[in-house]
């Protein structure tokens, strides 16, 4: 992950100065004709739009309503992700008879899954959880199992020598270990959950910032579903930096982080 | 994960861990209500109904079409995001350069690239290439990246006495080490790649195994969507499949610890 490094820490000047050029030689192509497709339109328009969508309500009305479902979706993802990957580390026989079946159902296309979920649930935010549940779920389980399965053997050992119960030793020094893993796979999870709500909303219920997206596309309004786009853009950046900010305050991530930056 | 996975999976006997999927496959049939539910057909209704809605003709020229471009789209992603990872790897002002705006693109939802698509470039297959290429460039972009400013420097000294130029360093030295990664990354891309194009097939398209799911529930007929569905997932699984043995063979006689594993 260079990239992130590179990105990360002090502020890069280089990146931000390209980030601004492109902006601004878009704009400028357009304003001097260089670009005439009809539907480029300058950054200028987006903001104009953006501006009108936001004095009407609708982008703030779209961006809660897919706010409220990525949330809802990825913290029953975040519970039932976290048992059975528990489950799945801790105890071998859920492994022999259980992780080929994960591996199988993790594979499907969540995509697919929208029209049976349509029609289970019909055009509402329970069909737009239930996918995101679904699609959210494999990272978290995969991340906490693996997490758990890497702990290393000095600390089952001195688990042992302090005599502590099997419980015990799940709770205060295996699930503790595996930790920065598992705060991996809540992130993946994040980024997942925001994709299929998008998704369930293009392609299923019409509500949402992926409806409000693809209906300006339908309506030939490409300033706003560029106002849409970054909308979008902006949550999933947010909501993965809150994410990033909050596992800071759980002590093991934070220790690992520390030591990381110690070398 | 990857690593996390294989050590969970470990040695275990494989055909054991279908044993939860086969036994809830089961009790659905079972269940006295799934003969008539219709919200949650029974399996037996699944396969009844794609026979009669679709034929097995039609199933396998949609999943070709599916296939054919999810392979083109991750081919030109394989290519655009080897490319520019090596030069975002090996040139450090490039990477200071693209890296904020990088950023920015790989966080945005792959999915948001659908309509601008479709307004730029209409209902056409180089879309919906364009589409699965640019969901699954982001994985081979950055592992491509990572590799190439982590050559072992070593093999850069050899380069600079060797006296090469930057191109032949980057060709002979640099492309070799990263490919390891590069098919990591394309692998990882897969998945997002199947996602991408049976999405651009529900959204508009009347080809491929998307475009018959979203017939599927606009008839309400549920047990044909969950039918496609499971063929769907054998048509992922597969694919999967299919590339880690193509990757395995192919990296069976790379050098040890050439790139990063």
């Amino acid at each position: 992950m260079a990239l992130a490094r590179a990105a990360s820490g002090r502020i890069n000047g280089y990146g931000i100065a390209t980030l601004v050029a492109v902006v601004a030689i878009w704009q400028l192509l357009v304003d001097a004709g260089a670009i005439t497709a009809q539907y480029i339109v300058p950054p200028t328009e987006v903001v104009a739009a953006a501006d009108d969508l936001l004095a009407s309500g609708e982008l703030q009305e779209a961006t809660l309503h897919t706010l409220r479902a990525v949330l809802i979706g990825w913290a029953l993802a975040l519970a039932l992700g976290l048992v059975l990957g528990c489950m799945f580390g801790l105890l071998r026989a859920a492994r022999t008879y259980g992780m080929a079946t994960v591996d199988l159902l993790r594979s499907l296309p969540t995509i697919a899954l929208v029209p049976p979920a349509v029609l289970v649930f019909g055009f509402s935010v329970r069909m737009e959880v239930s996918v995101i549940t679904w699609a959210a779920l494999w990272p978290i389980l995969i991340n906490t199992a693996g997490g758990i399965a890497q702990v290393p053997r000095e600390l089952h050992d001195a688990a042992r020598t302090l005599r502590l119960s099997r419980l015990r030793t799940a709770v205060s020094v295996i699930v503790p270990a595996a930790m920065p893993s598992i705060v991996v796979g809540a992130r993946l999870g994040m980024a997942v959950a925001v994709i299929l709500a998008i998704v369930a909303e293009m392609a299923g219920n019409p509500a949402g910032l992926g409806y409000g997206m693809v209906f300006a596309q339908q309506a030939i309004q490409p300033a706003d579903m560029f106002a849409y786009i970054v909308t979008i853009g902006l949550l999933g950046v947010v909501l993965n930096a809150a994410l990033v900010a909050g596992s800071r305050l759980i002590p093991p991530v934070a220790a690992a982080q520390a030591e990381r930056e110690r070398r | 994960m990857s690593a996390g996975l294989r050590y969970v999976g470990g040695v275990v006997p494989r055909l054991f861990g279908f044993l939860p999927l086969v036994v809830g496959l089961v009790v659905w049939e079972l269940i006295p209500s799934a003969d008539d539910s219709p919200f949650f057909p029974p399996p037996s209704a699944w396969l009844e109904d794609l026979r009669n809605e679709h034929g097995f003709g039609d199933i396998v020229s949609a999943l070709w079409a599916t296939l054919r471009t999810v392979v083109v789209g991750v081919f030109v992603a394989m290519v655009v995001g080897a490319v520019v990872g090596i030069a975002i790897g090996f040139f450090r002002v490039v990477r200071l350069s693209v890296s904020t705006t990088l950023e920015f693109l790989r966080a945005l939802p792959a999915p948001v690239i659908i309509p601008i698509a479709v307004l730029a470039l209409g209902q056409t297959e180089t879309m919906k290439v364009f589409c699965v290429a640019f969901a699954s460039v982001w994985p081979v972009l950055l592992n491509a990246a990572s590799a190439a400013s982590s050559t072992t420097p070593l093999l850069i000294d050899v380069g600079r006495t060797l006296q090469l130029t930057r191109a032949e360093q980057v060709r002979k030295i640099v492309l070799p080490s990263t490919v390891p990664a590069i098919l990591l990354g394309v692998r990882v891309a897969l998945p997002v790649a199947v996602i991408l194009t049976i999405l651009v097939e529900m959204l508009g398209s009347n080809i491929g195994i998307g475009s018959l799911l979203i017939d599927a529930q606009r008839a309400y007929r549920s047990a044909d969507a969950f039918g496609l569905l499971f063929v769907v997932g054998i048509f992922g699984f597969a694919l999967n499949a299919l590339f880690t043995a193509v990757g395995w063979l192919f990296l069976r006689r790379w050098p040890e610890g050439a790139g990063v594993g």
